[in-house]
């Protein structure tokens, strides 16, 4: 292992010493997928993979970029912020332009300073921290930079949506209970929930936060919930802390309806059963949605990389989309990548997605992406987890109306 | 009132599942002097086996037939690995022991991939064991407990009360007077380690269907479950259900309870003071539930560095 990532770097190194004085040789664009591929957060992480290499076949198939194929680099960041931080040089090393990572926003918080100051000491091989799903809003708000794009949801984006596709279809109540995971990405969710509850008239009777997948069982939070009276729960959470919460609340025979950023995960709705049915989900995709484009692609999808793309993988597939339409823009004509050009394009770039226009926002550089509000319930087309249960479309909220209003904590500065 | 009668509730039938599975931690300890790493191990692949043959060969089976399987992977692996490295001594036991958590964490996830199962109780199974001021509670939660009961009853009895029991506490000992006295003492600690991962196995399979069945649920409840045999007493099975139940409750009420540091500042009139500074004064009992158990252990080692019950200093 040690030896061959050895050889790589020194074979590489001479061909560049040999290419070098011949002059302009063209630089192949690699993105760098630095994610969790093993460990407990590898469920996640591997579904943005898998979407990635979708991504990237596609940009392949329609020519690649700069005379070459565009390669993916992947690297295990083992679930934290140390081993990311280590692939990361690895990466640079390997010469990426574009470094990307989804699930943990931890991760993301560390690759965004790293890159931050990796680009202030490297004028001229800049590197794009192009994120497709770490959901923490500071990292478009207080910790904002010009190379750091996130291209999928926040929590107020989220929330936003949910909470008043729940409230016109009254199925939202009067007084809702807010659980949410302790760390940025569910305090995040804690504000978001309260700000968007209040302006759809309802009450937040009760918030908490817990520990982060490590509680075994919720039947102490429920209990809470039963003494608010509450008839809605909202909450942020995943993976385990959301099958248990529903499981729990379903074996206390208790009757409300959740709200949630995260059932589609596999295993999921299998765990939680028809304790589920009822439960509203958003999320920037669903299987139903799109029309003839959107079964296109979840058709296309499922014979590259064998199944449908029905938790995380639209969302790096879409990132990568429009990733492609920004790399229209620009031309390096066989020469060397300018990071700085291919970040301005993707302020640039428009992407069709089968629901609907996805950009990027240049002062935040949060996506402006339409998202959609689905419902479990066996009426559902695709049925997941060989239950016969799915998620029935509600609706697609359009970019515009998905749209928050950028932090006014961002004060990106943008290279002269 | 009802929430206090729900917490405890919940609490003692926690702390129970805990004890099955530190149970047999604790009673392998005891007698080997190793802390077997693999140990939470035994727990998940309880569940995974209860979750295959419970498709072959109905739910009831499976839960009886899934941990004496796990039983016999414990057998094999005291008979075949950890008796071969026993003799370089514990660091090659303690190395062992943790490289079989990831092996078969990662076995887990190259067969059953790396998403929870749908391992879940049978739909005759999901009903009411009583209705407290209009919340139910499940039997199956009642069923756990039961369970947990039994088993350390029985344990309990075959430790003080059968000859059995006094070679295997005698071998605990003094391994090598048993010996001399002509007792087999490897076989005891084969049948010793049999047991503790049967025990695990058990409550693997009849949680996992309550709990989810996922790769990540030995770690999750690993890291509780050594918490539990340090504060108990290491190689204490008494120690380990008084801590388990101390664990499950402490757990369940921190949960619900919507203190901070700053309201008991308020009783001595430090209240908005400590709110004005904010950070640890502020955050509530309920976030930080589950590093609760942490916290009893640091207080307990401080204290009382051989556990509750421990007798061994």
């Amino acid at each position: 292992m040690q030896w061959t990532a050895m050889t790589r770097i020194a074979v590489v190194t001479l061909t560049a010493a040999i290419a070098a004085p011949g002059g302009a040789k063209a630089e192949q664009l690699k993105i760098a997928m630095i994610e969790a591929l093993s460990g407990p957060a590898a469920q996640t992480g591997i579904a943005f993979t898998e979407g990635m290499r979708y991504g990237v076949d596609r940009l392949n198939a329609a020519g690649g970029f700069n005379g070459q194929p565009v390669k993916l680099l992947e690297y295990d960041n083992q679930g934290g912020p140390t081993g990311a931080a280590e692939k990361l040089k690895a990466a640079i090393a390997e010469g990426a332009r574009i470094v990307s990572s989804a699930s943990s926003s931890a991760v993301a918080a560390q690759l965004s300073e790293d890159i931050r100051k990796h680009n202030l000491r490297n004028v001229g091989k800049e590197v794009i921290y192009f994120n497709v799903g770490s959901e923490a809003y500071e990292l478009t708000a207080e910790k904002c930079h010009f190379w750091f794009f996130r291209m999928g949801t926040n929590p107020y984006v989220r929330i936003k949506a949910l909470v008043r596709a729940m409230k016109d279809n009254n199925v939202l109540g009067e007084k809702i209970y807010s659980i949410n995971q302790n760390y940025s990405y569910g305090q995040d969710h804690e504000k978001a929930q309260a700000q968007f509850v209040k302006e759809a008239g309802a009450t937040v009777v009760e918030s908490v936060l817990h520990d982060v997948n490590k509680i075994q069982d919720f039947s102490p939070y429920v209990a809470k919930i039963k003494a608010s009276g509450a008839q809605t729960v909202i909450t942020g959470n995943w993976a385990n802390d959301i099958i248990l919460l529903i499981k729990a609340v379903g074996d206390a025979g208790l009757k409300v309806r959740i709200g949630n950023t995260s059932l589609d995960t596999p295993g999921t709705l299998g765990n939680a059963g028809a304790l589920a049915l009822g439960s509203y989900l958003v999320k920037i995709y669903n299987l139903e949605a799109g029309g003839a484009p959107g079964k296109a692609f979840i058709e296309d999808f499922k014979t590259k990389i064998g199944h449908y793309p029905y938790s995380e993988e639209p969302t790096s597939v879409f990132a990568t989309a429009l990733l492609g339409e920004a790399l229209k823009l620009v031309n390096f004509k066989g020469g060397d990548i300018d990071a700085k050009a291919v970040a301005l394009a993707l302020e640039k770039a428009k992407w069709e997605s089968p629901v609907g226009p996805w950009s990027v926002r240049a002062d935040d550089h949060q996506v402006i992406l339409p998202i959609t509000i689905s419902e479990v319930s066996r009426a559902a087309t695709y049925k997941v987890d060989t239950t016969d249960m799915g998620f029935k479309l509600v609706r697609v909220v359009p970019a515009d109306a998905a749209a928050v209003a950028p932090s006014p904590a961002c004060k990106m500065q943008r290279p002269g | 009132m009802d929430f206090v009668l729900f917490s405890t509730l919940n609490g003692i039938i926690y702390g129970l599942l805990l004890f099955m599975v530190s149970a047999g931690l604790t009673l392998i300890f005891g007698m080997m002097g190793i802390v077997n790493f693999a140990h939470a191990s035994f727990y998940m692949l309880g569940a995974y086996i209860a979750y295959s043959l419970a498709k072959l060969i109905g739910f009831w089976p499976a839960i009886l037939l899934a941990p004496l399987l796990v039983g016999l992977i414990g057998v094999a692996i005291e008979r075949g690995m950890l008796r071969r490295v026993h003799k370089h001594g514990h660091a090659h036991e303690l190395l062992l022991t943790f490289g079989l958590a990831y092996v078969f964490e990662e076995t887990v996830k190259m067969l059953y991939g790396n998403y929870a199962v749908p391992y879940s109780i049978p739909a005759d199974l999901r009903f009411p064991a009583f209705t407290l001021s209009g919340a139910d509670y499940p039997f199956y939660r009642v069923f756990i407990g039961l369970t947990a009961l039994v088993m350390f009853a029985l344990l309990f009895w075959l430790l003080r009360r059968t000859r059995v029991g006094i070679i295997v506490r005698a071998a605990v000992r003094r391994p090598e007077m048993v010996g001399a006295l002509g007792h087999d003492v490897p076989k005891v600690f084969m049948g010793v380690f049999g047991i503790g991962a049967w025990l695990a196995g058990l409550a693997g399979a009849i949680s996992g269907a309550f709990f989810t069945t996922s790769p990540n649920m030995a770690l999750e409840l690993g890291i509780i479950v050594f918490v539990v045999v340090v504060v108990g007493g290491l190689g204490s099975l008494e120690g380990a259900l008084v801590a388990s139940l101390l664990i499950g409750l402490l757990t369940s009420f921190a949960a619900g309870a919507d203190v901070a540091l700053a309201d008991l500042g308020g009783l001595v009139g430090l209240g908005p003071a400590m709110k004005a500074i904010g950070g640890i004064f502020t955050v509530k009992l309920a976030t930080i539930a589950a590093s609760v158990p942490i916290l009893v252990m640091l207080v307990v080692l401080l204290l009382r560095p051989s556990g509750l019950m421990g007798d061994k200093t």
